[in-house]
């Protein structure tokens, strides 16, 4: 398995089951700029360049605006690092397959609508080549890379047209046969093969409500509604390494604790600082109350910002609450037309 | 004689034995599966061969000329010379945030 960036053991539900399928794994190879609690697993870790030693064409997202931004180095590269483009091109090369890596490139960057743009199969592209050569296909040929070093970005405000009418004169529709269609065909093709236990009752064309498997769970005697969220001054969690983040994130008592109100918390007899443990029907966490008005009497918030047990910033270890082992992985909490998973869970609450 | 730009790409490109070919179509008013037909590709068959089936495109290839994606059943589109007509395997992948 390679890991690029990414922390399935935090990320994914049911993380004992995660453990146990990376501890099937043959061989592991990680790409990241941190260790996590995935790169544990790894028997190759290969560390790639942060944010501030290297290049990234950035595309700013809708509503306000639209275009690129270029991100470029501002240090020299820490220690034997690289960019994470030049490692996964090192590997397809040295594997045998760096042609068909450029063609996957051309797919994912769109130059297959404008075939002057492919990258030719026998040649390694540096890092500034592949960036200079997505600039131009997006913007013309005068605005490659060196336009972008000079004058930083191509972003402009959008047109009302863009904002309020992005399909120009085409319907949206309202009614989604295409979704209905979908699961007829699905439902055809699994009969052919055997399959019957996958659920295909959200495939309908109009919205519908149906209970949540978490609202269901009450009834097994989980009272509590448990959420998570995330902290804005942080992008995900590679911006966990910045210790000025960190260090103003850290300040604000929301991410210290298990959030409850102060109605439940008295009902409970607890109060800031007492030690919990929520159980969820998929797993349990613990953690230590902070009781705060902000927050509805029947749910439990649980940051999942600043939480780490194993990162190279050590201010981010452990405070005891893994959100995501409260989740289930299974269909029944699972959206079957979107794959979506469910993100709270029901949740029991007791005193550790 | 009309021509076309022909990029191919992953395993249509490993089928052919080449990425890049700029081809004479043969004859007038030549549609998409004739520039197919006229590909010829290492196992001695055609890329029509290979990636069309009961007379459509296979649901695992693409193609597209000038820049559009043709459906399977738009096999028979018209070909007027000097368009850019990519082949590849669909990469199938998944991609969210």
């Amino acid at each position: 398995v390679l890991l690029y960036h990414s922390n399935p053991l935090w990320n994914l539900p049911e993380t004992d089951k995660v453990e146990k399928i990376m501890a099937r794994m043959k061989f592991v190879v990680a790409i990241d700029i941190q260790h996590t609690e995935s790169t544990q697993w790894a028997d190759v870790f290969l560390p790639a360049h942060t944010y501030l030693e290297s290049y990234l064409l950035n595309c700013l997202e809708p509503p306000a605006v639209t275009g690129h931004s270029l991100r470029q180095p501002v240090v020299e590269p820490v220690g034997d690092t690289r960019d994470a483009y030049d490692i996964l091109t090192e590997l397809a090369e040295r594997m045998g397959f760096r042609d068909d890596w450029n063609d996957i490139l051309n797919v994912v960057c769109g130059y297959t609508a404008q075939p002057k743009y492919l990258l030719a199969p026998e040649k390694r592209y540096s890092v500034e080549e592949f960036w200079d050569q997505y600039a131009r296909s997006v913007y013309g040929d005068n605005k490659g890379l060196d336009w972008f070093k000079e004058h930083g970005h191509a972003v402009r405000y959008r047109t009302p047209e863009e904002t309020y009418m992005p399909y120009g004169d085409l319907r949206i529709p309202f009614y989604f046969e295409f979704i209905r269609r979908a699961g007829d065909d699905m439902r055809r093709k699994f009969a052919d093969v055997g399959l019957h236990d996958w659920p295909l009752d959200n495939y309908q064309a109009l919205p519908f409500w149906k209970n949540s498997q978490v609202i269901e769970d009450e009834r097994a005697g989980y009272e509590y509604f448990a959420i998570t969220f995330k902290e804005s001054l942080h992008t995900f969690a590679d911006t966990m390494v910045m210790p000025w983040l960190s260090e103003v994130s850290e300040k604000d008592p929301i991410h210290s604790g298990v959030l409850m109100n102060s109605l439940t918390a008295r009902k409970l007899g607890l109060k800031t600082g007492d030690r919990i443990r929520l159980t969820s029907p998929a797993g349990s966490i613990e953690g230590n109350v902070q009781v705060i008005e902000g927050i509805h009497p029947q749910v439990v918030g649980v940051s999942n910002t600043l939480t780490r047990y194993v990162v190279s910033n050590d201010r981010a270890k452990e405070r005891g609450t893994h959100f995501n082992r409260l989740l289930t992985g299974s269909m029944r909490y699972t959206d079957n037309a979107t794959g979506g998973l469910e993100s709270s869970a029901r949740v029991r609450v007791e005193r550790v | 004689m009309a021509s076309a730009n022909i990029a191919a790409l992953g395993t249509t490109r490993k089928m052919l034995g080449f990425s890049r070919r700029t081809v004479e179509v043969e004859f007038e008013n030549a549609t998409v599966a004739d520039l197919l037909r006229q590909l010829n590709t290492l196992d001695g068959r055609t890329l029509y061969d290979n990636v069309v089936c009961n007379g459509k495109l296979r649901g695992d290839f693409a193609i597209m000329v000038d820049g559009l994606s043709l459906k399977a059943d738009q096999l028979n589109r018209r070909l007027h010379g000097g368009e850019d007509v990519v082949t590849m395997a669909i990469l199938r992948h998944l991609h969210g945030g």
